[in-house]
């Protein structure tokens, strides 16, 4: 059974890089230094970074899509979680030794998954994973094995907070999140998709490093780096076009992916 | 089944080729289920300076230190990882050789990854102004650095990752590698959980009130809340083999209710199980046994009874065994798959350990003594925060 998805919605945010075509031009937007607030309005207040993070690129990417939250099946990676809740919970400790019930439940790895599904009312299944580099592989392996198996469409999701300096010293890294709509290669699903297919994601496998092109040097250092190459290409894909982009970052055995024009 | 569930696709059974458990019952298999059997619970003074009381299910001491190799990815919770890891490692061997490493996947659950050595050492850094010199974020505490020292020592290396969906994590894991093997991408998948004691994970269950001072008692109408164990656990699944057990469905469903809260209408758990009896076209007649979530709350039991209940209209075994395991959280769901399969291969069901006297309101059959009967199939529930639900059928193979 061959994992082959179609890209129905793409959403990203980074500091100064508000969506996807922000980031393809090249050039921070001013001021884009924050997840955007209209995103948040059904989510609790005092959320975390991730949590707004990752409710900004789904909504970004379900609205291209033209399929609401409620209805999409839902993959979150993330590298480390809510790491930023964890050192918060740590200084807690450091006082008088008790913890906010409220920040406890939201440490969870699946945080951000529960806490969209309750904001949407989405009944379907929602899972969290983590693989350090290869957390963003891992996320399109399962959605696409999910959409093989048939079924309504996924938010693909990865996401991860900058390291804190007081657990993690000397490593500057920057929050990245990054969400993708993907539905069946032959249609079927909600059906609910308005807008045509960017592109057809396919044969999703490890090579050796070289093998993988389309994949120019990043200054962003985030465990969901490697999405913004597949991010890029999404974008600026020509008609009849493909190529093969990798999806983690450059060691012995790497993944990549072919992306095609729909 | 109702209209209402979703169509899940008709997924073939998978042989259960291998299974290992290490938690406060035992270091080996063989005595942790021996413990089962006999009814024992292995609960027990905390290990952890805490200020407040609450017994913990702890792996007994001692628990080997990693391999000189591994030094530097140094946890508790990788050395349980990987301690655990011991019986099962000749068949993973094996599967291996039969399939190619990379033909093979590992999916493991965990919730803490390595956060009982980053609280070590924040309270270092509170004393002494910085981190300690051999403290290293991303082999310590990482999810991925658990799955990181599990490859090295298993030589997988097909697709790896750690699932942490809380308390269900490592039954999510068994979900994800059937879907791995249905679609061909792999031919077979250790999957498993791993978790340890943490002072976090104590203090913030202690915060939302669920943690009970004295020994669990799910089921029973004198509970007072849950307590928490550690543990590791693995089960090997195969495309192919004759194993006398099977994965035979899996049913996910989400709440949409609550963070910490189950949904008390019990709808998003009996989604999960209708879900796992419809992929593999299993009547609830055809169910012998419930190991059942149950922690210990209240709420969980009404939610947990009711969905039981509304599918079953009939009074089958269901039980939990956290009073003799404590809520393993992302080792959970691994570790009661393992006491399912057990329930199936050897014919009985467990005690529902601090279950009498059995809170009658709740309308379940609670075995509260050992039942040695035959069990067809067997359904085991994992439910946690962000009302995530899992629900797993093994059944004997056909």
């Amino acid at each position: 059974m061959s994992l082959r998805a179609r890209v129905l919605g793409v959403g990203l945010w980074m500091p100064g890089f508000p969506n996807p075509a922000s980031w393809v031009t090249g050039g921070p937007v001013a001021g884009a230094d924050a997840p955007n607030a209209a995103a948040q309005a059904k989510m609790r207040r005092r959320s975390s970074l991730m949590v707004n993070m990752v409710t900004d690129v789904a909504a970004q990417a379900s609205e291209q899509a033209g399929i609401p939250l409620s209805r999409l099946r839902v993959v979150v990676g993330s590298a480390f979680g809510e790491l930023t809740t964890l050192v918060e919970m740590l200084e807690e400790r450091e006082g008088d030794g008790l913890l906010s019930p409220l920040r406890f439940q939201n440490s969870v790895h699946n945080s951000a998954a529960g806490q969209l599904s309750i904001a949407h009312k989405n009944k379907s299944p929602a899972t969290s994973l983590a693989a350090g580099n290869d957390t963003v592989a891992m996320v399109l392996l399962e959605a696409m094995t999910l959409l093989a198996l048939g079924g309504d469409e996924v938010l693909a999701i990865v996401a991860d907070e900058p390291l804190p300096g007081s657990i993690c010293p000397g490593h500057e890294t920057t929050p990245v999140a990054a969400a993708l709509v993907l539905g069946q290669d032959a249609g079927g699903g909600t059906g609910a998709a308005s807008a045509p297919p960017l592109a057809i994601l396919e044969d999703l496998r490890q090579v050796r490093a070289a093998a993988a092109s389309a994949d120019r040097p990043l200054e962003v250092d985030s465990p969901c780096r490697a999405i913004l190459p597949l991010i890029s290409t999404l974008s600026t894909l020509g008609l009849g076009r493909s190529g093969r982009v990798a999806v983690s970052p450059p060691e012995d055995l790497r993944w990549s992916i072919e992306v095609r024009t729909a | 089944m109702s209209a209402a569930f979703p169509a899940y696709p008709a997924y073939p059974a998978y042989p259960i080729s291998a299974y290992a458990a290490m938690n406060a019952l035992g270091t080996t298999t063989r005595d942790v289920i021996a413990s089962l059997h006999a009814g024992r619970s292995g609960l027990g003074a905390c290990p952890l300076e805490l200020p407040f009381e609450t017994p913990t299910g702890a792996v007994p001491e001692p628990l080997p230190a990693l391999p000189p190799s591994l030094s530097t990815w140094d946890s508790r919770t990788a050395r349980l990882a990987v301690a655990g890891l011991d019986e099962i490692l000749p068949a993973v061997r094996r599967a291996i050789a039969r399939h190619g490493a990379d033909r093979v996947a590992m999916i493991v659950g965990t919730t803490t990854a390595g956060l009982g050595r980053t609280e070590d050492a924040y309270h270092e850094r509170r004393r002494t102004g910085s981190m300690p010199p051999d403290y290293e974020l991303h082999r310590q505490h990482s999810f991925g650095a658990v799955m990181e020292a599990l490859r090295r020592v298993t030589g997988i290396d097909g697709p790896c990752f750690a699932v942490s969906t809380a308390c269900s994590a490592s039954a999510k894991a068994v979900g994800h590698a059937q879907r791995l093997l249905a679609t061909g991408a792999i031919d077979a998948a250790l999957v498993g959980g791993v978790d340890a004691l943490s002072q976090t994970t104590l203090r913030g269950f202690h915060s939302l009130q669920i943690l009970s001072p004295v020994f669990c008692r799910p089921f029973s109408r004198e509970r007072r809340g849950i307590n928490i164990g550690e543990g590791a656990a693995y089960l090997l699944l195969e495309r192919q083999g004759d194993a006398a057990v099977h994965l035979r469905g899996v049913g996910e469903s989400s709440d949409a209710h609550h963070m910490s809260a189950p949904d008390p209408t019990g709808e998003g758990a009996r989604a999960a199980m209708a879900g796992a009896l419809a992929q593999a076209g299993v009547s609830p007649d055809d169910v012998d046994y419930i190991n059942a979530h149950s922690p210990g709350t209240r709420l969980n039991d009404l939610s947990e009874g009711l969905a039981v209940s509304s599918l079953f209209g009939r009074p089958v075994p269901v039980a939990s065994t956290k009073g003799c395991t404590g809520h393993l959280l992302g080792a959970g769901g691994a570790t009661e798959a393992i006491f399912s399969i057990v329930a199936v291969e050897q014919g009985w069901i467990p005690r529902s350990v601090g279950a009498d006297p059995v809170d009658t309101d709740l309308g379940l059959h609670v075995p509260t003594a050992r039942m040695d009967t035959p069990c067809r199939n067997v359904l085991s529930n994992s439910f946690a925060f962000g009302g995530n639900n899992v629900s797993l059928l093994f059944g004997r193979a056909h």
